[in-house]
């Protein structure tokens, strides 16, 4: 950004302090809802009264019942966890690895690279959503299962970037004046490069939970994810697709959940990455 | 052209590790593929027969070689569920894919420009900052969500026919905006970023400098060089869109090859969900290839830095 004008930047740094709060309060409901909210929201999420089913929301029930008369509130607030959990266990997974993997690949260069680095641009060969669908088909329905899909779906970008992250700061002066010192592979790697990468990285852990818990919910949207009785966004949009005639608020309100849930990891990515520079896009 | 040829022997490598991890899938998924297409009901010697038959009691490296030459000669296998090859399955599916993410690039293009350019004009005026939250909240907006909302709010609400189906050019309306504005949102801002960036350029001073009116130096100098990067990404979103299918035609009851992938996958037509995959992971990697190719003509530089 050396082109930029000083007003210019100011002005940035204003807006990247707006995304950064309005992220951070976004996330915190999330995480606020899913630890606290079924301990608040007393409804069953999973009591089926049949006799009252799609009743219109209440004092009582303020979203109203869904098909097989269960408390709306209820379930979304429920899902929370879900969409936590699942989100949280992918991302971290797929971080793990394919940071390693990255960084390693980015550090080493020569075969090592070759063979790391032909091994992520098969795996982007299934674009996006497709690499998630597979990984899910391929392991079967169940919440265990969902995360690990998530976590192949969500290795690649890491690898990708660490890559990079990893390559450039090898030829830093401290880097390599740590190895001529005679320092391991492994603690230059740990100490130096994934230290200083950790900004432009965290920044798309951030970015990556939103895409993350769209994906997991698109897999259940497709019947890959927990069995039927989960309270899980995805499926509950599914099933109250059949509804959008009569009762629009079974797919508003776990859809509504689903967006604000994501919108709030992209405005903190999206701030932390402005705010560390410009290497994450 | 020595990168270019690299480049291509790239491809061809990722194409050919694509097709062994397909064939790993294959083998990987539950069920013996011999009973499968014996289904249900065979004797033990009509499996073992059928075993024969497809090459299954071959070596694994052997079946592989085969599996591969099959795929390079555009042959990928025989639905288990409807006993037609998959290849035909694919092609009786493919225009309605084709049309939607053709009317979803369109409608990206037109997002990504439109947003990009008012947004990278004037990166820090009020309008680049509204946008930006904008592009933002579409991101975040999942594809199958917007598009139900858009059935609610047009079919359900302002009474439009019902969609879906073939997927007559009419009918993909709605379902290329919900796909398309992923993508041009993305594009936008990348455009927005590079825009505002070709703007503090020295090059940019220097035509301001010579008499170019502003909104000249804006469309004729800047623009084009800061399109590079735009229309690179915007080309490897056509993969996204592909994937993003999935959904939207699940959504919008789009009979294309996305929704074939899900049903298959349902169905555990194993063949038909290989062949799918194969499919669409090369078309990814070509039109990847085709962006590449497109930067380099588009970036002098590219040309000469690496040729």
């Amino acid at each position: 950004m050396t082109g930029v004008p000083a007003p210019l930047r100011r002005n940035r740094a204003g807006t990247t302090r707006g995304r950064l709060v309005a992220g951070g309060l976004l996330t915190a409901l999330l995480l606020f809802t899913a630890l606290a909210g079924p301990f608040l929201v007393p409804s069953d999420p999973y009591g089926i009264q049949l006799d009252r089913a799609l009743e219109p929301p209440s004092l009582a029930h303020p979203l109203g019942r869904d098909a097989l008369g269960r408390d709306l509130l209820a379930r979304v607030v429920h899902g929370a966890r879900y969409a936590c959990g699942v989100a949280f266990g992918g991302v971290a997974a797929g971080a793990a690895f394919g940071i390693w993997l990255g960084a390693w690949a980015g550090y080493l260069g020569g075969r090592a690279d070759r063979i790391i680095s032909r091994a992520v641009d098969v795996l982007m060969a299934f674009p996006d959503f497709l690499l998630a669908l597979l990984a899910a088909a391929l392991l079967g329905p169940g919440l265990l299962n969902v995360t690990a899909a998530v976590g192949i779906y969500s290795l690649p970008d890491f690898a990708r970037v660490a890559r990079s992250l990893s390559a450039s700061l090898r030829e830093e002066n401290y880097v390599m004046a740590s190895a001529a010192l005679g320092a391991p592979s492994r603690r230059v790697l740990v100490r130096h490069i994934l230290k200083n990468a950790a900004g432009p990285l965290i920044a798309l852990v951030s970015l990556r939970m939103g895409r993350a818990m769209a994906a997991a919910s698109g897999l259940s949207f497709l019947g890959l994810g927990p069995p039927p009785p989960a309270p899980e966004w995805g499926a509950m949009l599914e099933s109250g697709r059949a509804y959008l005639w009569i009762a629009p608020r079974l797919v508003l309100a776990p859809g509504a959940a689903l967006f604000l849930s994501a919108l709030g990891f992209y405005l903190l990515g999206d701030g932390l990455g402005r705010s560390g520079g410009d290497s994450s896009r | 052209m020595k990168a270019g040829l690299a480049r291509a022997l790239d491809t061809a490598a990722v194409i050919a590790w694509v097709i062994v991890a397909t064939f790993l899938l294959l083998q990987w998924l539950p069920g013996d593929p011999a009973e499968l297409y014996a289904g249900e009901g065979a004797t033990g010697e009509e499996v073992a027969l059928l075993r024969e038959r497809l090459g299954l009691d071959q070596p694994l490296a052997v079946q592989l070689l085969r599996h591969a030459g099959r795929l390079l000669r555009g042959d990928l296998g025989v639905s288990l569920r409807s006993g037609r090859p998959v290849r035909d399955e694919i092609a009786a599916r493919l225009p309605v894919t084709l049309r939607l993410a053709a009317a979803a690039a369109a409608v990206g293009a037109a997002v990504a420009l439109g947003g990009g350019v008012a947004a990278g004009a004037d990166p820090s005026g009020r309008l680049a900052r509204v946008l930006d939250w904008v592009n933002l909240s579409i991101l975040a907006l999942p594809v199958y969500w917007l598009g139900m909302i858009m059935i609610l709010v047009f079919t359900v609400r302002l009474g439009w026919p019902a969609l879906g189906g073939a997927g007559r050019w009419g009918e993909l309306f709605l379902p290329a905006l919900a796909l398309g504005a992923h993508t041009g949102a993305a594009t936008a801002r990348i455009l927005a970023a590079s825009l505002s960036d070709a703007l503090g350029a020295a090059y940019l001073r220097t035509a301001l400098g010579k008499g170019a009116s502003g909104s000249r130096a804006l469309l004729r100098h800047a623009l084009p060089n800061a399109l590079i990067p735009a229309v690179t990404y915007f080309f490897m979103e056509g993969g996204r869109l592909l994937g993003g299918a999935v959904l939207t035609e699940t959504v919008f009851a789009l009979n294309g090859i996305g929704r074939y992938l899900v049903t298959s996958i349902a169905f555990r037509d194993y063949p038909a969900v290989v062949g799918v995959t194969c499919f669409i992971a090369a078309c990814v990697t070509l039109s990847n290839a085709a962006a590449d190719l497109l930067c380099r003509c588009l970036d002098p530089r590219a040309r000469r830095g690496k040729g």
